[in-house]
């Protein structure tokens, strides 16, 4: 877990947000809807492994 | 470090010139069909003022239509010299089917070309002419489809590649 990840995920939202803007302008509503899915799954996938480690944390903090 | 920025600046390179390579079929077709109309009205003076027979118009036109239909004329111009007995309509479609590969041009142009083709050379002036300009005028309709299609994909495709290289870059990082 670093900044770098942040940075990653940043990045990847900037990049699907113009591919959205880029496909409906060009009258492709449904591909662009596609991209943004892709887009939240890949980064979904990415923070699969930290939002689980969060999970183990409250775990141990609160005895469970 | 080094490694990884090589392979990103490999796949964003590709990828653009995917979406370049795509983006130019796109671009080169409404062209070609504009040329393919030129052509053709120089085929219909040829037949109506200059009365050549079709060999020497053939090769008379590919001298002045431009280089990305050039060789179609050409061709059929020199299967039709070669004097074996093919006619007029085989060797149009052979060199139709030849330049398939070098020409941008859809199915449904090669079906007009080639229905052109069909009665090229075995009917009256008359009919050559009104022959030709029924296919022009299909050329001519595709053409405008051709246009909007440009219009609609050739942009996109090129953002397209630069975008999704860069993407797909940043997810292997």
């Amino acid at each position: 877990m670093g900044i770098e990840l942040i940075f990653k995920i940043a990045a990847i939202g900037i990049l699907v947000s113009v591919l959205n803007q880029l496909l409906i302008r060009s009258g492709r509503e449904e591909q662009a809807m596609l991209t943004t899915l892709a887009g939240l799954i890949v980064v979904l996938l990415m923070i699969v492994k930290e939002i689980s480690n969060l999970f183990d944390t409250v775990k141990t903090m609160f005895r469970l | 470090m080094i490694l990884k920025l090589i392979g990103c600046i490999l796949i964003v390179g590709s990828s653009t010139i995917m979406g370049y390579t795509i983006a130019n079929k796109y671009a080169k077709r409404p062209e070609e069909l504009r040329a393919l109309q030129a052509a053709l009205q120089m085929l219909e003076s040829e037949i109506i003022f200059s009365v050549n027979p079709l060999p020497d118009a053939f090769e008379r036109i590919s001298k002045y239509v431009p280089k990305n239909i050039h060789k179609l004329f050409a061709h059929s111009a020199y299967l039709l010299k070669q004097r074996t007995g093919i006619t007029a309509q085989e060797a149009w479609s052979i060199s139709v089917h030849q330049t398939r590969e070098e020409m941008h041009l859809e199915k449904e142009d090669r079906e007009i070309l080639i229905s052109f083709g069909n009665s090229l050379g075995c009917s009256d002036r008359e009919q050559q002419l009104k022959n030709i300009h029924l296919a022009c005028s299909k050329l001519a309709l595709e053409e405008k489809k051709a246009e909007k299609l440009r219009e609609k994909n050739e942009k996109l495709y090129k953002n397209l590649g630069v975008l999704g290289g860069i993407l797909v870059a940043l997810i292997f990082i």
